[in-house]
């Protein structure tokens, strides 16, 4: 059951004279959560734009299901089983929260029954109460779980989620961090999120990435990065 | 222009359309003499004519340099005041001041104060406004400004305004060289060094550029934001009036129309050729223009039946300049491009009744039994009927905006170019038998048109895809439409018949256009509530999202751009039959498109509904003309006829400034609550009332004590769960208790 959907393989991006990401490894597992966290500017949503194809790597290879995607636009790799949410939220804020879920459906060739299937999403989220509510009038905690139902719609092999927790409260982020778990558990599906909170990050995932200033620094457990030394030099700082 | 990173699409178009100039060139060489002399005057002719523009141009890039906003009244402010410069100067009964007075008054006092009183009174709210509002507010402002120009100075009057110097000259080999077109000349290489001096160079002009930039920031560094774009305003005026007044000698008669297409069409093609931001190749830009213009009059010759093919040269340089060169990053900090209302989609059955009332209204409104006492209903019908037709036509062309603009968000300004071509298409297939069995069929046929114009779009977005619209407005209507072999100089179109009923009557005309524009408005409302209603509104609201759940954006837009294209190809049949055969000259105007989509803007793009709006002006027309016969009152009928008519679609579009949304959304949100069926829009109006309560109580415990409903209000918006105790009294999600 636990097979690898995804990898980034030697990602290099540079802009100008800047090393933006170098040899950059990450890979994403069916039944895992996996977390990728590193200080600010290290090149998280970099190498998450390079894997959804927002951004072209100088060098290196996206795999998908063990098939570059590498040339495959954004809408592409969409459709092959890839699909993101943003940081800044990216909800459709004149459709109600139903019509978010039910474009996403009608959008993916695979699904024969785009209405059924967002109904089960909504109820499985907990958003059956807010379908018809415009989702540019929900508080954001909802608007986000907006997004996450939306990006199920697309029955996804791989789920990248960029600071899902962002604008959501302690409550909130603890019932998404369980319907992530969930998630993984139930349908076969890989979760790869980018996150600042770090108690999320370290309840949730199973398996943690480091990137820092554009190369990943430490890879393992949430306790086995805890302890790193690397890790602590990285965000705190080293001793003079 | 950095040729390195041209994109392949940039380089297909850049490539493509040198081929169409070549193959252009090639077939309608007229086969002069290549002489030397011929091509001098050519060329400095070109390089005048091509000053103006560049003039004209640079006015434009300053301003959208300096306050970040694409002013197309640049155009109508030129025109007024070269009109103002005709009253000073040349009116024989005015005050007949010498020239170089007039000039300054009008350039250096009077334009400076309207940029001003523009820029406090409307620009400063456009600031933050969506492009398409900024957009619809600057070209209903165009239009305001050429009907007042239009009423103010009557076109019954023939004026000209002469050329400085009187025409006098020097001759260089053969040819006279005006002093006023040399003096042209150097006044346009004068103003751009001047102005790239001060933007570059001046504090002023640094702090106009970090205005537009970020205008806090620097209003916290010591600048004064207000000061620094009515500057920038007061002189992009100046320069517009500057441009007006010596291009205006050049069109005689003058005429406000024309002067306008001459100030505004050629500059803006020069200030895209500038990037919007260059202003050494936008003077560039301006002369290339002249010079094709003049050389191509030279070289050329067209049919003596192709009209306006001279004036296509900079059309079709905009079009092409458009799709091939990169855009120039917009300002920082614009806010998004979405005109989105947040509404409540209709239901079928709402749009089913909305139909039968348009059928009803319409019926009714053609009998003439809505008279009010004031006319005999009987004389109802001509008046009526003309103007009722002409409303329908144009209500069914504006359909066609709904999906393309109003909800997948594509600015265009093109409808016309579309509905001719079905107007075209219906001639060359059922010209001669009116059968309407075809009309469906010549929508399937104008619909790859729209999928070629989303092809050239698809990688534009806002102001520069309202740009290739309007260039592809132009080519079409003055290049492609206009061509003999498209409408011949004689041709008429028999009247509809379906299954052998004949449609022969302007009263069975109108009851057909009625039945069809119902039908629209009721295809449209189902169309929202299908699947493409939902893909196209969820592209516009972000298109990056819409990427990451798998829709090509490319094939959404070339099917909407389609759909575009196939409704307004079938109003263009209509649109043919009603008025019997097109005219070449006058029907493809551009102008004539801008007003249709100002209308509907300001009616609300994203509603069916909105198509209604502008049949409005017809009926106000009609009523105005019955009252006149009638010998009604005076003022009620220039009200009608002179003020709302002709006034009021730049009024309206100005209005949006306040009116964002579309007048439908306004006017809807306060009727909602009282319909029966809408109790979501009552809830929605309780939530606000409680909201609004909430400020009204003011700072708590401050300026009034802490009461018990007070409590109650603050729990319940901050969603704290209040418990009711034995006693009938509640606890506080703090603690305490009261009853």
């Amino acid at each position: 059951m636990n097979n690898v959907v995804l990898e980034a393989i030697d990602i290099d991006v540079q802009f100008g004279g800047l090393q933006a990401l170098s040899g950059a490894n990450i890979e994403a597992t069916t039944g895992t959560v996996t977390g990728l966290i590193g200080p600010n500017g290290a090149g998280k949503t970099t190498l998450f734009n390079v894997i959804t194809g927002h951004q072209a790597p100088t060098s290196g290879d996206v795999r998908l299901l063990g098939r570059s995607v590498k040339r495959q636009s954004v809408a592409k790799r969409a459709q092959a089983g890839m699909c993101r949410t943003f940081q800044k939220l990216e909800a459709f804020n004149s459709l109600s929260a139903r019509d978010n879920v039910l474009v996403a459906a009608e959008a993916s060739r695979a699904i024969s029954q785009p209405a059924k299937l967002t109904d089960e999403i909504l109820h499985r989220i907990g958003l059956t109460d807010v379908a018809e509510i415009t989702v540019g009038t929900l508080p954001t905690g909802t608007a986000r779980l907006v997004e996450l139902a939306r990006a199920l719609a697309t029955k996804p092999k791989v789920l990248l989620l960029d600071e899902a927790s962002s604008g959501l409260t302690e409550d909130e982020t603890a019932a998404v961090g369980n319907l992530l778990q969930q998630l993984v558990a139930e349908d076969d599906l890989a979760v790869l999120l980018v996150e600042h909170d770090m108690s999320f990050v370290m309840n949730v995932c199973s398996r943690i990435h480091v990137l820092d200033f554009g190369q990943i620094i430490a890879v393992g457990s949430p306790a086995e990065v805890q302890n790193n030394d690397a890790v602590r030099a990285a965000y705190l700082g080293t001793d003079t | 222009m950095n040729l390195r990173h041209l994109k392949t699409s940039q380089g297909a178009a850049l490539i493509g359309g040198v081929a169409f100039l070549a193959v252009l060139v090639w077939l309608n060489w007229a086969g002069n003499a290549l002489a030397v002399d011929s091509f001098v005057a050519a060329t400095i002719a070109g390089m005048s004519i091509g000053s103006l523009y560049a003039i004209s141009a640079t006015g434009m890039v300053v301003v959208y340099a300096t306050t970040g906003t694409f002013n197309f009244a640049h155009g109508g402010i030129g025109v007024f005041s070269a009109f103002l410069y005709w009253e000073f100067v040349e009116n024989a009964n005015g005050l007949r001041l010498p020239n170089w007075l007039g000039l300054l008054l009008v350039v250096l006092v009077v334009a400076p104060l309207i940029g001003i009183v523009l820029d406090v009174v409307l620009m400063r709210r456009l600031r933050t406004a969506p492009m398409v509002v900024q957009l619809m507010v600057t070209v209903g402002l165009m239009v305001f400004m050429l009907t007042l120009t239009g009423q103010i100075w009557h076109g019954d009057r023939s004026r000209a305004i002469q050329f400085f110097w009187r025409g006098e000259g020097f001759d260089i080999g053969d040819f006279r060289v005006t002093w006023h077109r040399f003096m042209v000349i150097i006044v346009a290489g004068v103003i751009a060094a001047i102005l790239r001096l001060v933007l570059y160079r001046t504090r002023i002009g640094v702090a106009m550029r970090a205005v537009v930039d970020n205008r806090e920031l620097t209003a916290l560094n010591g600048a004064r934001p207000g000061i620094l774009s009515s500057f920038a305003w007061a002189l992009g005026a100046s320069l517009a009036a500057l441009a007006g007044i010596l291009i205006a000698p050049e069109i005689k008669p003058l005429d406000p129309g024309n002067l306008n297409n001459l100030m505004l069409i050629p500059a803006i093609t020069a200030a895209v050729i500038g990037q919007l931001k260059n202003l050494p190749m936008t003077v560039f830009g301006g002369l290339l223009i002249g010079l094709l213009s003049q050389h191509q009059a030279q070289w050329l010759s067209f049919g003596a039946d192709w009209p306006f093919v001279r004036d296509a040269a900079a059309p079709v340089l905009l079009f092409i300049v458009v799709l091939a060169l990169p855009q120039s990053r917009l300002a920082v900090g614009r806010a998004a491009s979405n005109l989105r209302p947040i509404e409540r989609t209709t239901s079928w059955r709402e749009g089913l009744f909305g139909a039968v009332a348009i059928v009803g209204f319409g019926i009714v409104f053609a009998q003439g039994w809505l008279n009010f006492g004031i006319w005999d209903p009987g004389e109802w019908d001509e008046i009526a009927l003309n103007n009722g037709t002409a409303a329908l036509v144009l209500s069914l062309i504006g359909l066609s905006l709904i999906p393309l603009t109003g909800w997948a968000g594509q600015i265009n300004f093109a409808p016309l170019a579309f509905a001719g071509f079905g107007a075209f298409i219906f001639l060359k297939l059922a010209g001669d038998t009116g059968n309407m069995l075809w009309i469906p069929i010549v929508g399937l046929l104008c619909a790859p048109l729209g999928a070629l114009l989303a092809l050239f779009a698809a990688r534009l977005s806002g102001l520069y895809l309202a740009l290739l619209s309007l260039g592809f407005a132009l080519v079409m209507g003055k290049l492609v439409l206009p061509h003999p072999s498209v409408f011949p100089t004689i041709h008429s179109y028999e009247d509809l018949a379906i299954f052998g009923y004949a449609i022969d009557s302007r009263y069975r005309f109108f009851t057909t256009l009625l039945i069809v524009l119902a039908f629209g408005i009721f295809a449209l409302v189902l169309l929202r509530r299908s699947s493409h209603g939902r893909r196209w509104i969820a592209m516009q609201d972000s298109e990056a999202a819409a990427a990451t759940i798998g829709i090509d954006t490319m094939i959404t837009k070339v099917i909407v751009y389609a759909t575009s294209a196939f409704i307004a190809g079938m109003a263009g049949v209509f649109w043919a039959l009603s008025k019997g055969s097109m005219d070449r000259g006058r029907d493809f105007e551009v102008l004539a498109n801008f007003e249709i989509v100002l209308l509907m803007a300001a009616a609300g793009l994203a509603f069916p509904a909105a198509a209604l709006f502008l049949s409005f002006r017809f009926v106000i027309e009609a009523l105005g003309g019955r009252l006149e016969e009638g010998d009604s009152v005076g003022w009620l009928v220039w009200l009608l006829d002179d003020f709302l008519a002709k006034f009021g679609p730049g009024l309206l579009a100005i209005g949006m400034v306040v009116n964002q949304r579309g007048a439908i959304f306004e006017t809807g949100k306060g009727f909602a609550p009282i319909l029966p069926w809408r109790s979501d829009a009552r809830a929605e109006l309780a939530q606000e009332r409680a909201s609004k309560r909430l400020r009204e109580i003011g700072d708590i415990g401050l300026d009034a004590p802490f009461t018990n409903e007070a409590v109650l209000l603050l729990d319940s918006e901050l969603g704290v769960i209040a418990d009711v105790t034995p006693s009938g009294g509640y606890t506080h999600g703090l603690g305490e208790t009261s009853s």
